[in-house]
């Protein structure tokens, strides 16, 4: 029947997503394998009748073993006989009939894997393939991808910036990925999935620590629109206070994330001398087009000798008309459309056999 | 709306003598800067990659019986700062970065000018950071820089 994906490498923060993840730790996909769906089961003396929403497969055999789950109970057991669309099957705890459910031909579909492709963006904002895994179900047919491996590659540890823009993405600090997958059994290898938004992931260039919150993801560190939140998303700095050395190199991590979609994002700065008084404050407009990527953030600079500390955060301001980025993950040509340019490459299918 | 947390900077003026301007990559995936200055250590390890032994024919021609194939030689840099302890916190992750790289056109690079960074390798070991109950210390950081190529026979 189909693959389902049933987890993500997303946290919740306060109602809102974070599909950030440390790259040097498990990013992991969870799929579910279920052949075909189950009308009904049904108890008839001594049988159980499990009426697939389909049509049996040829491959499939009495006396071959399959796995059924209904009311999220796993059930192995040995076909008897087969009566389009009917399979008999013995089980003696089954009692009674109940609608709904998956069944998984786990020895007529023999060698069966899945075949997941990952999927980096290059500086043309195109996907570009970084490999394939191939993973076998767990006797439940849940198949466990990490993907972290890929995405690796794709890290760059030098300094990169030239330091002479506002912000500026680094790709090699973090950007976005995606995955495909496809399965294969009796040597047969069937369509891979549409490439969707819904699998759009990022990863930054980190490490998480044991007990930190959110486990690998980064969510403590991704911008959410959303007054509540009492955490704010942090930059990427160790430092409790950073330091600013005038006429250096200077500049503050941190992610541009998804969340912020289509809102033009402020850099707001307060000045102050020694005695803490304020000198300034000063609001300039980031450059929305290095948007969900990992970036770098350069102060305004040029302070007058009195500055001895600066304050220094991001704000959302308003949202921007003429920006097609809608809150449904389409995104508009001008900033992210990985996928248009797949169209001529992948046939934009839904996954099916 | 507010959308991250209000970073505190500091901003520090002092004129420096012996600058040596170093940025690195930290477990977050950020990048850290700091100045350096004072007395810096000027450092260099040698080491012996091999050895041979001719046969020696010729005894009262013969120069030696040992002839070095090939000798390493690492500059070393020993950086100190005198800082507070909550910048203590930030500079001992230079320890433990996979990627610190030194600056090596202070003067020269500006908006047109990239600059130019070269990969040091802080030395590996145990250290001891500071003590709970200082405000202020000494930090001394030991690099290795790019290895001397030398001639191999």
């Amino acid at each position: 029947m189909s693959l389902q994906v049933i987890k993500q490498p997303l946290v919740n923060i306060n109602g809102h997503l974070s599909k950030w993840n440390s790259v040097h730790q498990s990013i992991e996909f969870q799929l579910q394998r279920s052949d075909f769906g189950l009308t009904f089961r049904q108890k008839i003396s001594g049988f159980v009748r499990l009426k697939i929403a389909g049509t049996i497969p040829s491959a499939v055999q009495v006396g071959h073993t399959l796995k059924f789950k209904t009311l999220n109970v796993v059930t192995t057991a040995k076909i008897t006989q087969l009566i389009q669309p009917n399979i008999i099957v013995t089980d003696s705890t089954i009692a009674g009939t109940v609608y709904g459910g998956t069944v998984i031909f786990t020895e007529s579909y023999k060698n069966y894997y899945v075949e997941t492709e990952i999927f980096g963006v290059n500086d043309s904002n195109v996907y570009v393939s970084l490999g394939t895994s191939r993973n076998t179900p767990t006797p439940e047919g849940i198949v466990k991808i990490n993907v972290q491996k890929w995405l690796r590659t794709q890290t760059e540890f030098e300094n990169q910036f030239a330091y002479n823009v506002i912000n500026k993405m680094i790709r090699g600090e973090g950007t976005r990925f995606n995955i495909r997958y496809r399965e294969n059994y009796n040597r047969n290898t069937y369509e891979f999935s549409k490439l969707s938004s819904l699998n759009l992931f990022y990863w930054t260039n980190s490490a998480k620590q044991i007990q930190e919150a959110y486990g690998q993801n980064m969510g403590d560190y991704v911008p959410t629109l959303d007054n509540a939140r009492t955490q704010k998303a942090k930059f990427q700095s160790v430092f409790k206070k950073p330091t600013y050395f005038p006429g250096y190199p200077f500049s503050m991590n941190f992610i541009y994330s998804d969340n912020l979609t289509s809102y033009q994002i402020i850099r707001k700065e307060k000045t102050f001398n020694l005695n803490g008084v304020e000198i300034a404050e000063t609001s300039t407009n980031l450059l929305m087009s290095q948007r969900q990527n990992a970036n770098r953030l350069m102060l305004k600079e040029g302070y007058t000798s009195n500055v001895k500390t600066i304050d220094l955060w991001l704000e959302s301001g308003s949202l921007n008309p003429n920006d097609a980025f809608n809150n449904n993950g389409i995104f508009t040509p001008a900033v992210f459309n990985p996928f248009k340019a797949l169209e001529s490459i992948f046939l934009p299918q839904e996954f099916k056999r | 709306m507010i959308i991250t947390e209000i970073k505190k900077i500091k901003v520090n003026r002092e004129c420096v003598k012996n600058p040596i301007f170093v940025s690195w990559l930290n477990t977050y995936g950020g990048r850290e800067h700091w100045l350096f200055s004072g007395v810096q250590t000027i450092g260099l390890t040698t080491s012996e990659k091999g050895e041979f032994e001719p046969f020696i024919t010729d005894l009262q021609n013969s120069r030696g019986q040992i002839k070095t194939t090939e000798i390493g030689a690492v500059p070393q840099l020993i950086v100190n700062a005198y800082v507070e302890i909550e910048d203590v916190q930030g500079l001992k992750t230079i320890l433990y970065s996979t990627c610190v790289e030194m600056l090596m056109n202070p003067n020269e690079w500006g908006p047109t000018v990239a600059p130019i960074w070269q990969i040091i390798r802080p030395k590996t070991g145990s250290f001891k950071i500071h003590n709970t109950n200082e405000t202020h210390t000494t930090i001394e950081i030991s690099f290795d820089l790019p290895y001397i190529y030398t001639q191999r026979q």
